[in-house]
């Protein structure tokens, strides 16, 4: 009983501190390794992770937990409506902070949005979106158009 | 009140994720392959990220359905060798898929031998020179590997069989069974794996029957299953190198009522069952499906068919021309999830796709469109061969 109400101290990049449930923290597998491993005593400082990136993680993390409960498809719309409320930028900051904290149904989440995003850009938009510089020749460009052409020769 | 700066300072988390070859990596296998063969334009990195075998194995993962890949489309081989445009003729599975020509092969003389996962295995026409030339490929990624036979001369070569099961392994086997000159019915078996790129030094010596059909290898859970003229037959567990037998289904075994014989047998894989589909004479259009049982002792009776009703849809197709030119025939039982599991069958010149559930018509290939397939009348099972197209990334 008392381990179920014993909160966890989480410290934001940018010094919010947050109190969380050890049910909802236990939804980050390097969390739960650390409350195993007896290291989450003390406040748990995460260097990378901004506060307002770690309240939507633990929003998240929270809303699988209390719909523990919920039928499967009650969930995916429940996810559904979390990701599409998520701008691109804040998108990308949620992918490697749940990839850090090991949250593994939010980095399935998140990368899957990715995903869809990119199936619907031109190779040109998407460099743009990641900054990728691209470091084709013309002619080696043309090569790989060429060798895949069936997969180039029409839109889906 | 001026906050904190984050330490080191993330400039972009859009430029993190494209440089971390684990995260990009968690995106891209949820991309099918052929939209990843344009995103091979990105950049280097992302070209040699989605061409890796790491990557292919970790992308048949994703896609992997209670451990098996779904095909998408057939292809149709049609007699023993084929002319360019190297186009085999394909009935998609679903309304989107497009499948690729096989235009990227060196010698435009080849025959698909096998379809395993999305690899093909195949030969070139014999050459006096160069003998039987066998090559691995995979028509996605349209990546070509030529395979060099075990050097032994003993006996004669009987069948090369592929194994490949990409959510297990991102590498292949191949098999090569030899006819050993004595004593009598004795057989060698011989294996290469693509990771080592070597033929095993040591092979396996066993007696089989000779009606066994090592050239009409299936492979799936890590065995080789293969056809037979006879009443037994054999499959060979490639892991622990044991051969076992395996029961063939007794002739006419629940055969409709005014059948004589029976007039043709398809022998294939779907989804981890092993099918035997059988059609008789006098022509009727009822048929049954067998399936091997899990600890392979017996067949049972899975579905039994009618194509009265489907055959509806073509009322050019009566019973009587049928049966005089054509017969028909069982070409491929493809299982899936739920209800959606789908036979495909030959008829005048049709491959026709419909739902085994309720004889829904899904998909028809007019083989009439093919010039090659006019010289053959008729256009029987013994002409035409089908092979599973699986879309993968796989590495040859």
């Amino acid at each position: 009983m008392a381990s179920t109400l014993k909160k966890i101290i989480l410290k934001s990049c940018d010094g919010k501190i947050l109190e969380v449930e050890e049910a909802v923290a236990v939804q980050s597998q390097m969390i739960k390794n650390m409350i195993e491993d007896d290291c989450a005593n003390e406040e748990i400082p995460l260097p990378d992770i901004t506060g307002e990136i770690l309240s939507m993680i633990i929003e998240y993390c929270k809303m699988h937990v209390d719909g523990e409960n919920n039928s499967n498809n009650e969930l995916i719309a429940r996810d559904a409506d979390f990701i599409t409320r998520v701008d691109l930028n804040t998108l990308y900051y949620l992918i490697v902070a749940a990839n850090f904290l090991n949250v593994k149904s939010l980095l399935d989440l998140t990368c899957q949005r990715v995903a869809d995003i990119i199936k619907g850009k031109s190779p040109e938009e998407i460099r743009l979106t990641f900054n990728i510089k691209n470091d084709f020749t013309p002619e080696e460009e043309e090569e790989i158009r060429k060798k895949n052409a069936w997969a180039f020769d029409y839109k889906d | 009140m001026k906050k904190p700066k984050p330490s080191p300072p993330i400039s972009s988390s859009a430029e993190t994720i494209a440089h971390n070859q684990d995260l990009l990596t968690e995106i891209l296998i949820r991309i099918p392959p052929k939209h990843l063969l344009k995103l091979k334009l990105i950049s280097k990195q992302w070209r040699s990220l989605i061409s890796s075998l790491q990557f292919s194995h970790y992308h048949s993962l994703h896609h992997q359905n209670r451990g098996f890949l779904t095909p998408t489309a057939l292809f149709l081989g049609i007699g023993n060798y084929y002319r360019p445009p190297f186009e085999l003729p394909a009935l998609p599975l679903n309304p989107e898929t497009r499948v690729p020509l096989l235009d990227f092969i060196v010698d435009p003389h080849f025959k698909i031998l096998q379809s395993c996962n999305g690899l093909l295995l195949g030969h070139f026409y014999y050459n006096i020179n160069e003998g039987l030339r066998y090559f691995i490929c995979n028509p996605t990624t349209r990546k070509f590997k030529m395979i060099s036979l075990p050097v032994s001369q003993l006996g004669s070569l009987r069948a090369v069989n592929l194994a490949f099961d990409p959510v297990k392994s991102p590498y292949y086997k191949i098999i090569c069974v030899r006819k050993l000159l004595a004593p009598n019915k004795r057989f060698g078996l011989y294996i290469y794996s693509s990771k080592s790129d070597e033929w095993d030094s040591s092979w396996i010596s066993f007696r089989a029957n000779e009606y066994i059909r090592f050239d009409h290898g299936v492979f799936f859970n890590g065995i080789f299953h293969w056809n037979s003229n006879g009443r037994k037959s054999l499959r060979f567990d490639l892991e622990n190198k044991v051969l076992k037998k395996m029961p063939m289904l007794a002739p006419m075994c629940q055969a409709p009522e005014d059948s004589e014989d029976e007039d043709s047998r398809y022998f294939g894989e779907s989804w981890g069952h092993l099918h035997l589909g059988v059609t008789y004479m006098p022509l009727c259009f009822k048929f049954n499906i067998f399936e091997m049982a899990t600890d392979y002792s017996h067949w049972f009776h899975k579905y039994c068919l009618n194509l009265d009703a489907t055959m509806k849809a073509f009322p050019d197709l009566r019973l009587p021309v049928v049966d005089i030119y054509y017969g028909f025939h069982v070409l491929s039982v493809i299982r899936s999830e739920g209800e959606e599991s789908k036979v495909v069958i030959l008829v005048d010149y049709k491959a026709i796709c419909y739902e085994l559930k309720d004889g829904v018509l899904v998909n028809v290939y007019e083989l009439k469109q093919c010039p090659e397939t006019l010289n053959r009348c008729p256009l029987n099972y013994i002409g035409i061969q089908v092979y599973q197209y699986f879309e993968t990334l796989s590495c040859v």
